[in-house]
């Protein structure tokens, strides 16, 4: 901490006589006083607020963090397992097809390629993925999840604590899970939650110290990326990361 | 919640403590640099009531981005970069002109305690207390950048370098930005920069006669 020099904060011989002699004159209007009572109360009574609502976000951070996270951990899992079946029940079809002529009826690479797709869509269609984006590739990945749960969306979001020590690592992990091909987190919010002055990045819903929120992973820059994480109706990030480049 | 004088723990290790959860460092740490920061949001703000809601926005958003202090810059540093964006923000939303809203009882604190010391003589205190509402007034016209600057470098007396990183700009910029503002207020201030001893007396030009305040009052209405 600097502690500057009471009174002579600056070398006066530095500056023209009309600009220190202006100095001089703020100098001498330096407010020397104690911070007012009135304000002190004022201050503590938000501090006071802040730490109780900081202690109720932990107490439910603690409460809820894990198994939600183990829910999307298993989702992703789950949604792996299946397309690997997937893939499974192409290769044998691929596989066998040559070695039953009589079967395919003069096939040919079109129809395969056709089933291929049409068993991974009645496959995900099956898991509720729905992931018919159409090949669109988009910023912000697929909510198709939430949609086919509406009644209690917050459920699926990813839970966070701006104070989590492993906080990164947790982020890390969201953004490699939101990049992946099965992705299923959200990133429209519902209709009473504002995230309008979150700006520009890839956005990720998510349960930020207890409240639904947002994680906004902005544009990498060189080799850092900046996140930042939002509630719901306070354009004023909560908590500022700065995580190693995708 | 926020006594200071027994906590010997650094301003780091505070701000640490707090990010790792301990419920009352943060009111250690803010309560030990409290009365540095109101010195600059008041003369930033230029009012206590505006002050006041500056500081308590900066102590709002510190104790919520603790966690983004990566540790370039001293806690105290950061802090009045915090507090001083704050002001500055409130300062552009509700484009305050307290130039023109100045309160009759403007003097605070700082005022007080440093007429105190001419008690036993009225009229110096008189002039002290007069030249500082001058230097305040003339200080609410510059553009919150610019007053921003002077509050920290000549006010508070912070080096060029550490203001850079406070106000988020380069050294250069800190530095025209005084100048700029204090060749505004030499202009408007002339009167006052005289030798000491020759300090000018009375009030400030008056801006015209007295207009009335209620129309004269004619014949009743029949």
């Amino acid at each position: 901490m600097t502690q500057p020099p009471d009174q002579t904060p600056q070398d006066p011989h530095g500056l023209p006589p009309e600009e220190e002699a202006v100095r001089r004159l703020l100098a001498d209007a330096r407010h020397d006083g104690p911070t007012p009572p009135e304000v002190v109360a004022r201050l503590d009574a938000t501090l006071a607020s802040l730490a109780a609502e900081r202690e109720t976000a932990r107490t439910t951070s603690t409460t809820t963090t894990a198994p939600v996270i183990d829910l999307g951990a298993r989702r992703r899992r789950m949604a792996g397992i299946g397309l690997l079946a997937a893939s499974a029940v192409v290769v044998a079809g691929v596989a066998l097809g040559p070695g039953l002529p009589s079967m395919q009826g003069g096939s040919d690479a079109g129809s395969t390629a056709g089933d291929a797709a049409t068993s991974q869509r009645e496959l995900s269609e099956d898991s509720g993925g729905g992931a018919d984006s159409g090949g669109a590739e988009s910023e912000e990945t697929g909510p198709q999840n939430l949609k086919s749960a509406p009644t209690a969306p917050e459920a699926a979001y990813p839970t966070l604590s701006s104070d989590d020590v492993d906080l990164d690592d947790e982020l890390l992990s969201l953004r490699a899970g939101s990049q992946a091909p099965d992705a299923s987190m959200a990133t429209e919010p519902q209709a009473d939650c504002d995230l309008s002055g979150t700006g520009r990045g890839r956005r990720v819903l998510a349960q930020v110290d207890g409240a639904v929120g947002a994680v906004v992973f902005r544009r990498a820059d060189g080799a850092s990326q900046q996140v930042d994480l939002y509630v719901c109706g306070d354009p004023t990030a909560v908590r500022t990361l700065t995580l190693p480049a995708p | 919640m926020t006594t200071a004088s027994t906590d010997e723990r650094s301003d780091r290790e505070l701000l640490q403590a707090h990010v790792d959860g301990d419920a009352d460092a943060f009111g250690v740490l803010f309560a030990r640099h409290r009365d540095r920061l109101w010195a600059v949001a008041l003369r930033t703000m230029g009012n206590p009531e505006d002050a006041a809601d500056g500081l308590q926005d900066g102590m709002i958003a510190a104790f919520r981005r603790a966690g983004s202090f990566r540790g370039e810059a001293a806690v105290t540093t950061w802090l009045h970069r915090v507090v001083v964006n704050a002001c500055l923000d409130r300062f552009r939303a509700a484009k305050i002109r307290r130039f023109d809203s100045l309160p009759d009882d403007v003097e605070d604190r700082g005022t007080l305690v440093a007429t105190a010391q001419h008690d036993d003589l009225p009229d110096v205190a008189a002039e002290d207390a007069e030249r500082r509402r001058r230097v305040l007034d003339a200080l609410a016209t510059l553009p919150a950048e610019q007053r921003a600057a002077l509050v920290l470098v000549d006010m508070e007396g912070y080096p060029v370098a550490e203001v850079a990183e406070m106000l988020g700009c380069a050294e250069g910029t800190v530095k025209s930005r005084c100048s700029r503002g204090r060749t505004k207020l030499a202009g408007l201030l002339a009167d006052l920069n005289r030798p000491v001893g020759d300090i000018p007396h009375g009030n400030p030009p008056p801006d015209g006669p007295v207009q009335p305040t209620v129309r004269p009052r004619g014949p009743p209405a029949p």
